[in-house]
């Protein structure tokens, strides 16, 4: 058995002062299982090290290029260090887009992460920003990519779009509103519930629809929509989540995804501030 | 624990053009996202993301580490979506509407051996093991080369935690590669 323990991953990985090192090091010259540890220790280190790993793909670089070409943000409000807006930044990943990456699924079945806790829905709404970035329609049009005509559906005023984008790949939209009565995060994305996953919660029947509720305060829910996997944060009062929910959509196997979204959109924004 | 010292701030420093941000770093990021979710469609996910988070935080950027801000930043995303870990399971759609069950793909099989030409896989393997902190922790260190105090501070843990998460980490690594080990190296 070795003797130093984290010592010795320590020694081995620079990290001890000089005269800590020169005591381990003293012992290491004396004790065979120690030297042996601290050798194993090292390879181990260098196998990873030195270990290749995948290049980016070729097109990953040019998405990333295409962020800035999106709406400026807002100035943060004032921080005075870097070091807290990359906290506050780092957390965010909790809103929108932390259920985004989630749920989304990039063709095979698999263990997804949307924001299971109230603490990370209540996370996810504190950071939605307050400063009008993008005008909603171009979130509509973000929502509804091919569709025009839904922009004008949503009426000004009653939310503000905080934040859009598109999710890498490009196969769902999140969508971060700000409205009188609380804060909406939104994220589409094309893909299947898998049924047997979310039984365990608690479902609300809607149009025939079981809307899984994640989470009742702040109200955390994800349902299928058509084509589309739908997951809904807001803190919106209990009376106008329920409204919300109502007015979006359910399922119409008759019409694609697209029109089915455009007619939520216009439900939901009208609907929730009445 | 201040920031580390990686790069002089010259009064005359200005800012890079996003397009030099993105060729200087996304590589960087890319491989730390790759290495921590063990899956090149999580890790683009997880590289996207990040880049977000900095494009929109730029204006509050001071000169600094530039690279330990994206060390911060990708990791707390990555474990931030982790922790959210649940059991909620999609299968994806065929574009054309119809549903497609589609077969695992894990590292082993030929759709993804391309991606996994020039990568070590049983190395991510046994980091794909670990648990998340702990193979944050050791992929900071061994890979991005990071001190357990820069460690520390990105994963905003105390010194003594990033010391045995690495040397419990090392240990876990050292079983799962043991075939990697050469015979003897001991003098």
């Amino acid at each position: 058995m070795a003797h130093l323990g984290h010592l010795l991953t320590a020694l081995a990985d620079g990290q001890l002062s000089p005269a800590a090192a020169e005591k381990v090091l003293e012992h290491v010259a004396v004790c065979r299982p120690c030297a042996s540890e601290l050798a194993a220790e090292r390879r181990a280190r260098r196998l990873l090290a030195e270990a290749s790993c995948a290049a980016p793909p070729p097109e990953l670089a040019a998405r990333l290029r295409t962020i800035a070409e999106q709406p400026v943000p807002a100035p943060e409000p004032a921080r005075s260090h870097w070091r807290a807006g990359a906290l506050v930044a780092a957390g965010s990943i909790v809103g929108a887009s932390a259920l985004a990456t989630a749920l989304f699924v990039a063709g095979s079945p698999r263990d997804t992460e949307p924001a299971l806790s109230e603490l990370a829905a209540l996370t996810s709404l504190g950071l939605v920003a307050d400063s009008p970035r993008a005008s909603a329609t171009t979130a509509a049009a973000l929502v509804l990519p091919s569709s025009t005509a839904a922009a004008e559906d949503i009426p000004e005023g009653l939310f503000t779009v905080t934040d859009e984008r598109t999710l890498a790949r490009g196969h769902g939209a999140v969508l971060e509103l700000a409205g009188r009565g609380g804060h909406v995060v939104l994220v589409t994305q094309r893909g299947r519930l898998d049924a047997e996953s979310v039984a365990q919660l608690e479902p609300v029947e809607h149009a025939g629809v079981p809307v899984h509720v994640i989470d009742a305060e702040p109200f955390h829910a994800v349902w299928q929509s058509g084509e589309l996997v739908v997951e809904l944060v807001t803190d919106l009062p209990a009376s106008q989540v329920r409204e919300l929910v109502a007015h979006f959509p359910a399922d119409e196997y008759d019409e694609g995804p697209i029109a089915r979204l455009a007619r939520g959109w216009s439900a939901v924004t009208g609907g929730a501030s009445r | 624990m201040t920031d580390v010292a990686g790069f002089d701030a010259p009064e005359t420093w200005t800012p890079p053009s996003w397009e030099q941000i993105v060729e200087e770093h996304s590589p960087r990021v890319y491989r730390l996202a790759y290495r921590l979710t063990g899956n090149p469609h999580d890790a683009e996910d997880l590289t996207q993301e990040t880049f977000v988070r900095v494009f929109r935080s730029l204006s509050s950027y001071q000169p600094g580490t530039f690279e330990g801000w994206l060390h911060r930043i990708t990791t707390n995303l990555f474990l931030d979506s982790v922790r959210r870990k649940s059991r909620i399971r999609f299968e994806g759609l065929a574009e054309d509407g119809g549903a497609q069950l589609v077969t695992p793909a894990g590292p082993g099989t030929p759709e993804r051996g391309f991606e996994h030409a020039n990568l070590d896989l049983d190395i991510q393997a046994a980091l794909d093991a670990l648990s998340p902190e702990y193979r944050a922790a050791v992929v900071l260190c061994d890979i991005e080369g990071l001190s357990y105090e820069e460690i520390a501070a990105t994963l905003g843990i105390k010194m003594g935690t990033v010391r045995s998460r690495i040397h419990r980490a090392r240990a876990q690594l050292r079983e799962s590669l043991a075939h990697r080990a050469s015979p003897v190296e001991v003098s």
